[in-house]
């Protein structure tokens, strides 16, 4: 019998933290998609005073209520727009972050939904994946 | 225990998803254009209102289009099937223990056994609402003891497009069943065909109440079981089985037509062996495998000032396989035959039938199968499947399928792939 060919046998004192280990945390806890879920890209400056920048990854749900407060992704009739909502009594109003976007108030005349909640914004930092994210260049 | 079937069936299903991803289009006419933007596949309720059917071609409607302020769109089956995947994922969970069959990419039943029949009407209705508000895509919901039956609901559901987008036959009295069955034809209930219902008119079964009330022996001696099955389906007696597992096809089929006319035998070469290549794809996607092939090429009907000239041809592989390249020698000797030089050829397309588990390898006798390159072949293609579902489809490919692949017919009105990748996402101003 080759005595090299036996499994080696671990001796030694066995890790204190053996049995106390967890799973590291996974960024896909936080971000897990699912039916509901897209995400989308900020093209422009509406919501910059919120620290929201052009070509930001935005993760949504169209799985939750909008409240107060929220920022959402409306459809209006000119595309989706980055918007805060606020509500006061009946009324909803969608706020830009930026002094060249008026606030809309939506009335029963407003082709509006909400079409996305948003649950995290994902601001790309460095070249690297700012260019992950480009869109490709059509020939 | 009885059963309860749904059947759920999303309305102008194309159309709907392109709406979901371009706002502005709401009250807007929308269809959606073939594969080669050839002609109209889908088009939503205000299309057809102004007169677009299924399957005019894109030229028959320019006018239409310019009158109207028609949104067309190219078929995107990328984000097509996304969407679909998302309804289905909700729909299993309205099933009892998740039994729930896909029936196509817009339609699927479920089992509601566990819904009392009294409360189907608004258990439709919450389905309606759950896949409208987490997809933005509207369907209608039909509820039956049977497929058939059920089929029949969301037919009905069709013919009354302000309401609430629910039928259940279940919980109908007999003569409110017979009234309804009354005014459907045969020829609109599920599997019954052209052929069949000329069959049944002519013995003076005209509307789904008559085949209801039809003695199913007699249907028997000229429809056989499956025309007896029918019968019983639409009396409630579940005949046919929820196909939960999906049914691996029995056969694949890739056929396109050109973005212009192709003359030489090269580029048809070229064609065949791309949808030899795509149809090998849906082979491994459902882990099979093919032995028979079948090639046809055919000039442009249309065009009558060009002389024209269609053929088809077929063999027999020594093995099965799903590796494209042991297709392409059996395509390029089958077009050899059947390629006739001095015309305009304007479509051709692939056929792979035999179709056998992949589990099941088989050597043949002539020696030409090798197990060791056979699993060398099943890791190439597994490495080019998982990097072109990655970072797009066709990012790999194998050089007889062309590189420039100019033939291919342009699609104009292509929407991005919005869910597939990060380059292109959906834009939110």
């Amino acid at each position: 019998m080759d005595l090299s060919r036996l499994p080696g046998i671990s001796a030694g004192f066995p890790s204190p933290g053996e049995l106390h280990a967890e799973s590291r945390l996974d960024v896909n806890d936080l971000l897990r998609p699912d039916e509901a879920t897209y995400f989308l890209r900020v093209d422009g400056h509406s919501m910059e005073n919120a620290c929201i920048s052009d070509g930001d990854i935005l993760f949504v749900t169209r799985d939750l209520s909008p409240i107060h407060g929220d920022l959402i992704v409306a459809r209006l009739r000119e595309g989706l727009a980055l918007r805060q909502l606020q509500v006061f009594d009946a009324h909803l109003i969608l706020e830009a972050g930026h002094p060249d976007y008026a606030p809309i108030l939506v009335t029963a005349e407003t082709d509006y939904e909400c079409w996305a909640v948003v649950l995290f914004v994902i601001s790309p930092r460095h070249a690297v994946t700012r260019s992950r994210l480009a869109r490709p260049q059509k020939a | 225990m009885r059963t309860l079937i749904a059947h759920i069936d999303c309305a102008s299903f194309y159309c709907s998803v392109e709406r979901v991803f371009h706002a502005g289009l709401q009250g807007r006419p929308v269809v959606v254009l073939s594969n080669g933007d050839g002609c109209v596949v889908a088009c939503s309720e205000e299309a057809k209102a102004i007169g677009v059917v299924r399957g005019i071609p894109l030229f028959r409607i320019r006018r239409l289009i310019e009158e109207h302020n028609i949104a067309v769109y190219s078929s995107n089956y990328v984000i097509y099937q996304d969407v679909s995947d998302r309804i289905m994922a909700l729909l299993a969970t309205f099933a009892r223990d998740g039994r729930r069959e896909i029936y196509s990419i817009d339609e699927a039943f479920i089992d509601v056994s566990h819904i009392a029949p009294d409360q189907l009407l608004d258990y439709g209705r919450t389905i309606i609402a759950r896949v409208l508000r987490v997809t933005g895509i509207p369907v209608r919901v039909g509820f039956g003891l049977s497929k058939t039956q059920a089929k029949l609901a969301t037919h009905l559901v069709k013919r009354d497009p302000g309401g609430p987008g629910v039928v259940d036959l279940v919980s109908m009295t007999p003569e409110a069943l017979a009234a309804a069955l009354d005014t459907i034809g045969v020829e609109d209930i599920w599997n019954v065909g052209k052929k069949t219902s000329a069959k049944l008119q002519i013995r003076k079964i005209i509307s789904a109440k008559d085949l209801h009330d039809a003695d199913p022996h007699w249907i028997r001696r000229f429809l056989h079981v499956v025309g007896e099955r029918i019968v019983l389906e639409l009396r409630g007696t579940a005949c046919l089985r929820l196909e939960v597992t999906p049914k691996p096809k029995k056969a694949v089929m890739v056929a396109r037509s050109f973005g212009r006319n192709v003359e030489s035998g090269e580029e048809l070469s070229e064609a065949l062996c791309h949808y030899a290549a795509l149809a090998t794809a849906k082979l491994r996607h459902q882990a099979s495998t093919a032995r028979f092939l079948s090639i046809y090429i055919h000039t442009n009907p249309f065009d009558e000032s060009a002389p024209q000239y269609a053929n088809s041809a077929s063999t027999t592989l020594l093995f099965h396989s799903n590796y494209p390249p042991d297709f392409f020698p059996a395509i390029n000797e089958l077009l050899g035959d059947i390629y006739r030089t001095g015309y305009h050829y304007k479509r051709a397309g692939v056929f792979l039938s035999d179709i056998r588990p992949t589990a099941v390898t088989q050597a043949d006798l002539f020696g030409t199968f090798s197990t060791e390159g056979h699993e060398r072949k099943r890791r190439l293609m597994q490495a080019i499947d998982a990097i072109n579902e990655r970072i797009g489809r066709d990012s790999v490919w194998f050089l007889a399928q062309g590189v420039t692949r100019d033939w291919q017919s342009r699609q104009l009105y292509l929407s991005r792939r919005y869910t597939s990748q990060w380059g292109e996402l959906l834009s939110v101003q």
